[in-house]
């Protein structure tokens, strides 16, 4: 595998893209850019698009115009297995149907890189055991999926996700049901993969204040299209978020440059 | 960045390849569990197999009719046991990797040939051929592929009509499939009471299920599709543990969900229209054997589907042995034996798992 930094083209590029279901279009003239070892924040209200972006991204719906390219190449242009070790995917329900281990769903992030008849191999459980500890669930591994909670099982997801061994990672509100050390914990190791492994994460979130802290970039949607992008200092301004969610949002600084985003409705009703 | 948690270990993160460690799992699949799991189950296979070829309505010297080829003995034991036999153990072995692989497609612990109205239509299908090409010389050809045809079709049928907005509902799945036996049973009937009663008795055999007097030529028929059939599912085992996390993550974990789709579809359509067409129909056993199977070995469709072949096939074997000596000298049909212990069996496991066993 390709360490990053040795590529030239960026990560995920999308060019004006439009997309879809079934002749309504929900994404109008999207374009985004993420480098490798980027954190990319995708927001927006309810019913914008984000969803659907990142369906697009990952190759499960195809745009009706525009380009998609993974590290330079055409999105269509990979082969599937090969596509599915370069950009993994967590997407917001975690469906099982039947009761696999904790441990059994993420081996089947090594999926992509098993043979079709073949068992995992030590290194396949190696991998897995890193990913697990990552997302402190070592001593979950043999419990029955179904018999662990909302917050563990989206964590059991992402430690899947990391068992791929992909560059780029797809999380689609990876935090919704998570407590607040999980959130913390969680987004301290995505900065870190996109630090130190040259990890690309592009993320949808609703937690405004996690976007502005953690994410190096940021693309707001709204009713599809772009509404802002670029680094969330610049681009998490109150008056644009206060038009995009049609809700009164102020966006404040700590004297060390930290910020705040504070939805004022609810504050004028507390006081 | 100051709020790094303790949580974390630092340096092994996906992308750089981490240090090979000696932590232990139990739950997943390893390699000595599927030989202890299949050698077990081979060898419950071969004993209930034996045991059937040696007991029947007549009792048989084993001794004579393996030295005497001229004795009754080894007319019974050749002409009657073995091939009955045999066909029990393939066609269950068809019903319950057909269970396995319905289930995984539509991710249903109670999908089933029988309970979705697969096995009825295509006995229908076995009904009109015999009926319709009565005097075409190729008649024992004629109807497999009838019914393999009439098995798609309903396939097909119950799998667009249990779709509710783009997604498989799995009580609707149920229910069509309730429907649709009753459909299928009432054609049959139908076409009895208008056709001479001379099909009367093989319309039955086919409404009832049995392994009753098959042919050598039956014998072979079934078991190249059972043995092609079950390669094929064999291939896909790991994909059917990736549809179980939802057709957009199988898709994106690297499968090919419309072409695994389509291929575990017609396979088992063919199979189920191979057994039908020799046995007629013969429900629960695609239920039962991978139900107990799941919970004994665990979900991995690896092992699983292996292990209900071989589960299937002694579980029918041992179920037409019942069928044959508890009131003999006559005989029940098999199906009916399947259908008194899976009916029960069905509404234990709804009532004791009921959504949260369909998971959805």
């Amino acid at each position: 595998m390709k360490r990053a930094g040795a590529d030239a083209a960026p990560a995920v590029q999308v060019v004006a893209i439009d997309a879809g279901y079934g002749g309504r279009t929900v994404l109008h003239d999207v374009s985004l850019e993420a480098q490798p070892g980027e954190l990319l924040a995708i927001l927006g209200p309810n019913g914008a698009g984000k969803s659907t972006l990142l369906r697009v991204l990952a190759g499960t719906l195809k745009p009706t115009r525009g380009a998609v390219t993974i590290f330079g190449r055409a999105l269509e242009r990979y082969e599937r297995r090969e596509l599915a070790r370069t950009v993994a995917i967590v997407a917001q329900e975690n469906l099982v149907a039947f009761p696999y281990s904790v441990i059994e769903i993420v081996l089947m992030g090594r999926a992509p890189h098993l043979g079709s008849f073949r068992l995992e191999t030590a290194h396949d459980l190696a991998v897995a055991a890193a990913a697990l500890r990552q997302f402190d669930l070592l001593e979950l591994a043999d419990r029955p999926i179904h018999e662990v909670s909302g917050g563990e099982r989206k964590r059991v997801f992402l430690a899947r996700a990391m068992a791929q061994e992909a560059r780029v990672m797809l999380l689609d509100e990876p935090t919704a049901y998570l407590d607040l050390r999980h959130v913390a914990d969680i987004f301290a190791g995505f900065h870190r993969l996109c630090r130190e492994s040259g990890m690309t994460i592009i993320v949808t979130l609703h937690d405004l204040n996690a976007a502005a802290l953690y994410a190096d970039r940021v693309l707001i949607l709204k009713s599809g299209r772009c509404a802002g992008y670029g680094p969330p200092a610049e681009t998490l301004t109150g008056e644009r978020l206060s038009a995009v969610y049609e809700t009164d949002i102020q966006v404040m600084r700590s004297p060390s440059g930290r910020v705040f985003i504070v939805h004022s409705e609810q504050s004028r009703i507390k006081q | 960045m100051n709020r790094v948690a303790p949580r974390f270990e630092s340096a092994t993160t996906g992308v750089a390849a981490p240090p090979v460690e000696a932590v232990q799992f139990r739950a997943h699949l390893t390699r000595t569990r599927m030989v202890a799991a299949l050698g077990g189950l081979s060898a419950v296979t071969v004993i209930i197999a034996g045991i059937a070829i040696t007991c029947g309505s007549m009792h048989i010297d084993l001794a004579r009719a393996l030295t005497d080829a001229a004795s009754p003995d080894r007319a019974i034991l050749v002409g009657v046991r073995v091939p009955r036999v045999l066909i029990g153990l393939i066609v269950g072995g068809i019903l319950a990797a057909v269970g396995v692989a319905l289930q995984a497609l539509v991710r249903n612990p109670l999908a089933e040939g029988g309970i979705l109205g697969i096995s009825g239509g295509g006995a229908l299908g076995a009904v009109a051929a015999t009926v319709l090409f009565a005097h075409v010389a190729a008649i024992d050809l004629v109807v497999p592929v009838a019914a393999f045809a009439a098995s798609l079709a309903a396939t097909a049928a119950v799998y667009r009509l249990a779709q509710v907005e783009g997604r498989l509902e799995p009580f609707t799945l149920l229910l069509v499939g309730v429907i649709f036996n009753s459909i299928w049973a009432a054609a049959i009937m139908l076409v009895n009471s208008v056709v001479n009663f001379f099909f009367t008795h093989s319309i039955i055999f086919w409404l009832m299920g049995s392994f009753e007097a098959p042919t050598y030529r039956e014998v072979g028929l079934v078991a190249i599709v059972g043995v092609a059939g079950f390669t094929v599912l064999l291939g896909q085992a790991h994909e059917m543990n990736l549809l179980s996390l939802g057709d957009d993550d199988a898709h994106e974990l690297g499968v090919d969900v419309t072409f695994v789709r389509r291929l575990i579809f017609v396979t088992t359509s063919i199979m189920i229209g191979a057994a039908v067409s020799v046995s007629g129909i013969i429900t629960f056993v695609g239920l039962i054997v991978p139900h107990v199977l799941r919970s004994l070995l665990g979900p991995d469709h690896r092992l699983l589907l292996p292990a209900s072949i071989l589960g299937g096939a002694a579980f029918t074997a041992a179920a037409d042995l019942i069928a044959r000596v508890v009131i003999a000298p006559a005989e029940l049909p098999v199906g009916a034996i399947t259908a008194l212990c899976g009916g029960p069996f069905f509404i234990w496991v709804l009532r004791r798992h009921g959504r949260r066993a369909l998971a959805l």
